[in-house]
């Protein structure tokens, strides 16, 4: 008498490439969730004269479709590249951003705005180093963490050397000014060293020596971060902030409907832009917002889930840098949206207006697919090489198998 | 390669870590979006909503015939405001272009506001404009530009409007701001009223096109229209006339006209010359101050009527206790001098050139105006009765200033018109001036105020006080007549002003009258028409006269001002009008003033010639013929005579 079948309940883990899908159709997911909000909050801007002659309604958010396509086109690029070659460029990468960052804050070359010196122009194209110096960074970053992490628990040898380099770029950046960013990158540089390692009591000097002096040295030079601080503590107070609040408020948990914001009719400013989150939490409510908080932290745990699969160094702590700057950029610009942080411009990523931002985003959006979709190739190399040198596993699921149809 | 194992641990305590951030967002959001929702909700609609005034358009001004003189125009308001941080602004070259297109300003005067500001991102400029084609393109090429409707005032008549109409400000509806002249007076009636309307706005309290949500919180309405009496055409005519007095005559600046309808008292037209705008190229060297209030000659200008006072004095004399006849003979001094000129007190009242004429009708002392003949029936009508004559006019004492005052009714003290005087009783020169009344000297008039007394002997003796508002039309139709109702009251018995015109007549037909060369030359003007007229001269009173009479040393009649009133009637009968004109002497010298008088009266013969040759006007309804009804008014001692005495 043969026993009856019996069929295992299977649960199949998801590889690192369709985890790596998954990512990417988040990251596009958002990116579309941006340009319609961008759409939405930049027609009454265009035609309210907030500065636009051209009168067009449309003609920030087409800006934005195109430069979407160019996103899309660089993530095709580089998802297509060798992680291997984008590892031998990351030192001339970081120095011609170095460069590019020196660049920038030379009189007549950096493009000033609003007290501001952060965009080099190229004839009719813009983009601002400092986001470049984000993906570069972190490239840099994990070159140099998949050979030389061993060293990084020394302070004098590993931590030291390693900050001394992320200081100067970051100090570069905070000289544009744009503090946000600076201490952006500061931080995801942090997380991917204490990922590699790094002792968190190295972090003690910094935080109790570094991270003071930094901030009164700014509050000095600059006069804005006290404002900043003091509006952090009575959000009502800033014009900004409490626009941003009314906002979210007025939206509710249903919201007020898709384009049927009020908050955007010049009350708040950069509503495309930095606080185009309020804008969504004040036309699709907290559906919205939940939906994008929700879309953000999936990509962040995807992402990890994906990571978790990579055994290249490199493309491990690529991956890594590359979550760390979206989760942590998204949280910052929704504590900043949400009054839970002082006000401070960084853009929503794959989200808010603007070229370079999304541009990057993207790229880096396709370094990380990368990483995953690289793992599954090493993995399945690494496997073949492995069925040749052994036999199957006894208790692999071929047995069970067998063992669940009565052959032996 | 480093040959440590990856830390995965540590990145999943990462994702944890984020996760958990997300978290606290996420119940951040759930206050703000739910908990906080109906407070915040409630403070963004309070910034988000407000009041909006629209503004209605202000009454149309309308002439008799309800040709337009002063309309509501449709304007707009340009305002730039930039501020610091814009981006996304066109160069600052641009700028100034687009700046300087719009509003039809040079570029270098944009470029040097822009400097004054010391900064090239904030600046702030507002401009009225009305050309709708500068407001498409401010529309289209400067979306920094916010555009406000705004209605304007268009008044295509400049001098009626300068003197007569006024002007009102940028928002004349509402309180009364910058309202001057007609538009003043009427404002209760042109006023609108703005519709509140409560809707969304943007965050710089403009309109929102795209709201939908609006409710009218207080509804407005649009002024009502006012029909004047004034003829737009007539009043053209009349414009015309006095510019045709100054290029025939060059008087000095301040000639007025007044064209009147006996009849009911409505002014037909109201000219000055200059008007406020164009004082500045005249070379006025009188008074400064008539430069900030509303310049009118009719109005503002006072000065003694002179002998077109005549008239009265004879009218008077025919209806006294011991009347005249105008048949009767009066000497106005023999040749031989026997009685000769007539001294009063320690003045001598002397004929025109100081001609004799001897014993002349009473008539005749009239059409050819002879001093010494009034003087001698001043003297014999006495104060009492010149008083109760002036009183009966309009004159009335005012307490403590020694003078009699004489006014018109509403509208035309709030349109700046002066209040004629008698000179003080305490300067009185002895035996002179208690009889200076009867030649129309020792008191001042308006131009407006001497063709109001004419209207009694233009008619029936019956004084018509002048009107200037025929009609109020409401926006819903409804037409209610004017709230400034003509007066009437009897001054001379209907045969007595006939007589005497009759006898003004003669100023024209007769030989020796003193318009007889205009009736010489232009016979033509005569056909048809029953014309007779007055002229005078007086010293000129504004700035001057008033000092002059007051001065002790004030010996000499003078000759500055030639005043002219013609009465015009077709010969079969209709609508009677006068016309009566001022102005000043070119030079002073009495030799001109026979040429002066000539310009003067074939213009006004002229005008009432135009005026009886028009298509006749309907009848306008309700209006009563003056009759016999009115009484006479008899003011006696107990107005301006018991003032004077």
């Amino acid at each position: 008498m043969a026993f009856p079948t019996l069929r295992l309940p299977t649960r199949t883990t998801p590889t690192a490439t369709q985890l790596a899908d998954r990512v990417f159709v988040i990251g596009m997911a958002l990116c579309m969730i941006g340009l319609l909000m961008v759409m939405s909050a930049s027609a009454f801007l265009q035609t309210a004269g907030e500065g636009v002659a051209e009168g067009n309604p449309y003609r920030l958010a087409a800006r934005q479709g195109l430069c979407l396509l160019i996103a899309i086109a660089a993530y095709i690029g580089v998802r297509r590249m060798r992680l291997a070659a984008i590892d031998r460029f990351a030192r001339p990468a970081l120095v011609g951003v170095g460069v590019l960052l020196v660049l920038v804050l030379v009189p007549g070359i950096g493009s000033v705005e609003g007290n501001a010196s952060r965009w080099l122009r190229l004839g009719p194209l813009s983009f601002q180093p400092s986001e470049v110096a984000k993906l570069a960074l972190i490239v840099f970053l994990a070159h140099w963490l998949a050979r030389e992490r061993d060293v990084l628990r020394s302070f004098k040898e590993g931590v030291l050397p390693t900050v001394g380099i992320i200081a100067l770029v970051c100090g570069l950046i905070a000289l544009e000014p744009d503090l946000g960013t600076s201490v952006l990158l500061a931080s995801v540089s942090f997380a991917m060293l204490i990922v590699a390692g790094m002792h968190v009591r190295h972090l003690l000097p910094f935080a109790i020596v570094g991270l003071p002096a930094f901030i009164a040295v700014m509050a000095l030079r600059f006069e804005h971060i006290v404002p900043r601080f003091r509006a952090f503590l009575d959000p009502m107070a800033h014009y900004q902030t409490k626009q941003s609040l009314l906002a979210l408020g007025s939206g509710g948990v249903f919201g007020l409907g898709l384009g049927q914001g009020r908050q955007k009719l010049a009350y708040l400013p950069q509503v495309h832009g930095d606080f185009l989150f309020a804008s969504i939490g004040e036309e699709l409510g907290l559906i919205g917002t939940f939906a994008v908080l929700g879309l953000f932290g999936l990509l962040i745990w995807t992402a990890v889930r994906m990571l978790m699969k990579v055994r290249d160094p490199f493309a491990f702590f690529v991956g890594t840098g590359v979550t760390t700057l979206i989760g942590l950029q998204a949280a910052i610009n929704i504590a900043v949206v949400t009054a839970s942080a002082p006000p401070k411009g960084i853009a929503l990523p794959f989200i808010s207006q603007g070229g370079t931002s999304l541009i990057v985003m993207v790229t880096g959006l396709a370094l990380l697919v990368n990483a995953g979709q690289r793992a599954d190739e090493a993995r399945a190399r690494a496997a073949g090489t492995a069925t040749r040198a052994r036999p199957a596993h006894p208790h692999g699921r071929a047995a069970i198998e067998r063992v669940a149809h009565g052959t032996s | 390669m480093s040959a440590l194992p990856l830390p995965l641990r540590r990145l999943r305590w990462i994702g944890i870590g984020l996760l958990v951030v997300y978290g606290v967002l996420g119940l951040r959001l759930l206050k703000i979006q739910l908990f906080d929702h109906p407070e915040l909700a409630t403070r963004a609609e309070q910034q988000q909503v407000g009041t909006t005034r629209i503004q209605n358009p202000r009454g149309t001004i309308r002439d008799r015939n309800g040709a337009p003189l002063v309309i509501d125009y449709p304007g707009w308001d340009l305002c730039v405001r930039i501020r610091g941080g814009a981006s996304t602004l066109p160069p600052l070259v641009d700028r100034v272009a687009i700046l300087a297109r719009t509003f039809g300003t040079p570029e270098a005067e944009i470029a040097g506001q822009i400097a004054r500001l010391d900064s090239a991102h904030w600046f702030e400029w507002q401009r009225g404009v009305q050309d709708p084609a500068v407001v498409d393109f401010a529309h289209a090429h400067a979306g920094w530009v916010s555009v406000t409707r705004r209605n304007m005032r268009l008044q295509p008549n400049f001098p009626l409007a300068e003197g007569l109409l006024g002007r009102c400000g940028a928002r004349g509806a509402d309180g009364g701001r910058n309202l001057i002249g007609l538009e003043k007076v009427l404002d209760p009636y042109l006023a609108s009223r703005d519709t509140v309307v409560r809707g969304f706005r943007d965050g710089r309290r403009a309109e929102v096109a795209l709201a939908r949500e609006e409710t009218t919180v207080r509804p407005g309405r649009a002024g009502a229209d006012v029909e004047l009496t004034i003829d737009r055409e007539v009043q053209e005519v009349l414009e015309r006339s006095l510019a045709g007095i100054v290029e025939r005559h060059a008087p000095q600046p301040g000639i007025g006209g007044v064209v009147l309808d006996a009849d009911t008292g409505e002014v037909l037209a109201l000219a000055s010359l200059p008007h406020s705008r164009s004082l500045r190229d005249w070379d006025y060297s009188g008074d400064g101050t008539f430069g900030t209030r509303p310049w009118m000659v009719p109005l503002t200008y006072v000065s003694p009527p002179g002998s077109t006072f005549k008239p009265f004095t004879i009218g008077r004399a025919l209806e006294c206790d011991d009347p005249i006849s105008l048949d009767d003979v009066i000497d106005c001094g023999k040749p031989e001098g026997t009685r000769g000129p007539v001294s009063l007190g320690r003045r001598t009242v002397r004929n025109f050139k100081g001609k004799r004429y001897g014993d002349v009708t009473i008539a005749e002392s009239l059409y050819a105006s002879y001093n010494i003949g009034l003087a001698r029936i001043g003297q014999r009508l006495g104060v009492a009765e010149m008083a109760d004559l002036l009183g009966a006019i309009g004159f009335a004492p005012r307490e403590g200033s020694g003078r009699c005052h004489f006014s018109l009714p509403e509208p035309w003290p709030a349109l700046g018109m002066r209040t004629g005087t008698t000179s003080n009783r305490r300067d009185w020169r002895p035996g002179y001036s208690d009889i200076a009344w009867s030649f129309g000297q020792e008191m001042s008039m308006t131009l407006l105020q001497l063709a109001y007394a004419y209207t009694a002997i233009a008619t029936d003796g019956v004084l018509r006080t002048p009107t200037l508002v025929r009609s109020i039309r409401y926006p819903d139709g409804t037409v209610r007549p004017s709230p400034f109702e003509s007066r009437r009251s009897r001054l001379f018995q209907p045969e007595t002003v006939a007589a005497i015109r009759d006898t003004l007549s003669n100023a024209f037909t007769a030989e020796g009258g003193t318009l007889h060369r205009i009736y010489r030359e232009h016979p033509e003007l005569f056909e048809g028409a029953l014309v007779c007229g007055k002229t005078g001269t007086a010293t000129e009173e504004e700035p001057r006269m008033r000092a002059q009479l007051d001065r002790p040393e004030y010996k000499k009649h003078s000759e500055n001002i030639v005043q002219l009133v013609v009465l015009g009637q077709s010969a079969t009968g209709g609508t009677r009008y006068i016309v009566a004109l001022t102005a000043p002497h070119p030079t002073g010298k009495s030799r001109r003033y026979t040429s002066a008088g000539q310009v003067l009266g074939e213009t006004g013969v002229r005008l009432v010639r135009f005026l009886l040759d028009r298509p006749v006007p309907a009848p306008r309804a309700g209006v009563s013929e003056p009759g016999d009804a009115v009484p006479i008014v008899r003011v006696g001692n107990q107005n301006s005579g018991a003032a004077i005495r």
